[in-house]
């Protein structure tokens, strides 16, 4: 009987860590890869040494290997694109996940707590149905990302009484939020003609079929924020894991981490869903993935987070596209068929860690 | 004279309409133990976090080094005084030394911690007996022993000034002794412990001074000899109370009599009187 329940336990010791070296070289070997596979990968298949080719010849480094202009142009033109964008989206959302699990002290929050996704959906749909594009083709990303971050503020707003932020009550606005903005986003669909309506499933789902350069340099300030700010938080996010009543007793002006936590991973989350729509499960596995791993240190939790959503995304996407070639399936299925079972796979084996046995 | 560390002038915190600490003004003196104690409810812990600067008065203010709580920052009150909660639960799976190294936080300076930040963390594991515990996860101790850990990190952090809410609470007979010897030796080397403690015998065996408190009001704050009599006792803790010299120490031993015994009914009957 105690066998049972021995297996079911956690490591009491720490003899299950990785070492953080070994991890971070593991990781980027398993981008590299990853990269390589989703930019050789496709209706036309590249091998890896033209790849590494392609992309050093724009660098002036010449292998000797010869190179397809046609190759060429689908690496840049096409798949780059996708993948860096991939690349920046999956990573942002990684990285908001474990921001907001460390301020709310919570593994399982993720950037939809706060508001960012509901909000960008509204702000995306409102687009859709409505037809007002005074931008163009950007005005839904534009939107998107607005309805997301305003979304964000008035959730922190609400939560805020004599100038602190209470956590909980953060939480739970946030669940109201997400109620109310769901209701809204569910009128505009049912006022949907039949071509809006496939347009916002699609759009629901998730998918990076539309990545251009352009919709990269959309991406990229808000996730360079995010991986420049987050190294600036991991020390006071441990702090956090004591409480937050702790943390200010050890010196943390928790005001203000909280502030740079939600900004950052509003901005970060708000920037992909407005370019790659709401994609599930990302922003709540990977970092659970890595603390697993690594172990719960912020300083090296939050760069690891930042390259496994880059991986976890770049794969999924690679997975949604060839699937079921010539069609491509929304990228948002693939992660939730395989974030969800892998998720449920973690919360039993670590159900005592956090006492919800 | 003594320095005084930390200051209460005429404080007050009010919630709704209770008022939970009344007009409560204390000194804590450089070289002293002072144990508050009183009943569930009395406000003793809710004076510690406006002590602390957890929560700041309705009125009066805190002084910490002669400077009010609210022109320090969290750091600055960080190198000076060290805060032990009741109720600390660790949300993710830190090891007992990670968590003794967190102490170090305030003397870092963005710095990473050096050799000498690892051995106070060491050092402070080995006082509270936990070097056996140093590679196990937090959450995984018992209860008692994650009051160690977190008492490793208060001790870690070196700081003057000691404020302790219920330290021994979860402790078993040897710790709860240890924590107040680890309590004695700041204060004797110049600091200042301040403590809530139940056990008015553990009280009696540390403290220089104690503070009674009762509805929110510091109602005693003297000797323990002064203060654990047995008619302030039984009339503030509402149970009949014995007190007599303790058997080998200078200091008064308290005795709750059991409901119904025939010591109980002389006494009350002599109260009555």
């Amino acid at each position: 009987m105690s066998r049972v329940f021995r297996t079911f336990a956690t490591p009491m010791r720490v003899g299950g860590r990785m070492r953080p070296r070994r991890a971070f070289l593991l990781l980027i070997g398993m981008f590299g890869v990853v990269v390589l596979a989703a930019l050789g990968i496709g209706s036309v298949l590249i091998a890896p040494q033209v790849v590494v080719a392609i992309l050093l010849q724009r660098v002036g480094l010449e292998l000797g290997i010869a190179v397809p202009p046609q190759e060429a142009n689908i690496i840049w033109n096409i798949r780059l694109p996708r993948v860096v964008l991939a690349i920046l989206v999956g990573s942002g959302l990684a990285l908001a996940g474990a921001l907001l699990q460390g301020i709310f002290r919570n593994p399982l929050a993720a950037p939809d707590l706060i508001g960012v996704s509901s909000g960008a959906a509204l702000g995306a749909v409102a687009v859709i149905v409505l037809g007002f594009a005074p931008l163009g083709l950007f005005t839904l990303p534009v939107v998107a990302f607005l309805g997301g971050v305003a979304a964000t503020v008035i959730v922190y707003r609400l939560a805020q009484r004599e100038g602190r932020a209470s956590i909980t009550a953060m939480l739970l606005v946030g669940i109201a939020f997400n109620v109310l903005a769901g209701a809204a986003t569910g009128v505009l669909t049912y006022l949907a003609d039949d071509p809006q309506l496939r347009s916002v499933v699609f759009w629901t789902m998730g998918g990076l079929g539309g990545a251009l350069w352009t919709s990269v340099a959309g991406v990229l300030p808000f996730v360079l924020l995010a991986w420049l700010t987050a190294p600036l938080l991991g020390r006071a996010l441990n702090l956090f894991t004591l409480g937050e009543t702790e943390a200010h007793h050890l010196g943390v002006p928790i005001e203000r981490v909280k502030q740079g936590a939600i900004v950052v991973a509003a901005l970060a989350t708000g920037a992909g869903v407005a370019f790659a729509g709401p994609i599930g499960f990302i922003g709540l596995v990977v970092p659970h993935l890595i603390r697993l791993t690594l172990g719960p240190d912020h300083r090296t939790l939050l760069p690891a987070a930042a390259i496994g959503g880059a991986i976890m995304l770049v794969l999924a996407d690679l997975i949604a596209r060839t699937i079921a070639t010539p069609a491509e399936v929304p990228v948002g299925l693939i992660t939730a068929f395989a974030g969800g079972p892998f998720f449920l796979y973690l919360i039993l084996r670590t159900r005592q860690l956090y006492s919800l046995s | 004279m003594k320095a005084i560390l930390l200051a209460a002038h005429a404080v007050r915190y009010t919630t709704g309409e209770h008022t939970l600490v009344d007009d409560v003004s204390l000194e804590l003196y450089a070289g002293e133990v002072l144990i508050l104690v009183g009943p569930n409810g009395a406000g003793k812990t809710t004076l510690l976090r406006l002590l602390s600067g957890e929560l700041p008065p309705t009125a009066g203010e805190v002084t910490l080094g002669g400077v009010e709580l609210r022109h320090l920052s969290a750091l600055q009150q960080a190198r000076q005084r060290a805060v032990l909660r009741q109720q600390s639960a660790i949300a993710f799976p830190f090891t007992t030394f990670e968590v003794a190294l967190m102490g170090r936080y305030p003397h870092l300076n963005g710095q990473r911690e050096s050799s000498q930040d690892h051995a106070l963390a060491n050092a402070a594991l080995e006082q509270t007996e936990l070097r056996p515990f140093a590679e196990r996860i937090v959450p995984s101790l018992s209860g008692g022993e994650q009051t160690r850990v977190n008492l490793a990190r208060v001790l870690a952090q070196a700081t003057p000034i000691l404020l302790l809410d219920e330290p021994t609470a979860a402790l078993d007979l040897r710790h709860q002794h240890l924590t107040m010897q680890h309590a004695r030796r700041i204060a004797d080397a110049g600091g200042a412990v301040l403590a809530v403690v139940h056990d008015l015998n553990l009280a009696a065996s540390y403290a220089d001074r104690i503070g009674l408190l009762h509805r929110g009001r510091l109602v005693l704050l003297d000797t323990p000899a002064n203060v654990l009599t047995a008619a302030q006792l039984s009339a503030v803790y509402n149970v009949p109370v014995v007190v007599q010299p303790h058997p080998t120490l200078p200091i008064p031993l308290v005795l709750v009599l059991p409901r119904g015994s025939p010591s109980e009914a002389q006494e009350s009957a002599a109260y009555a009187a």
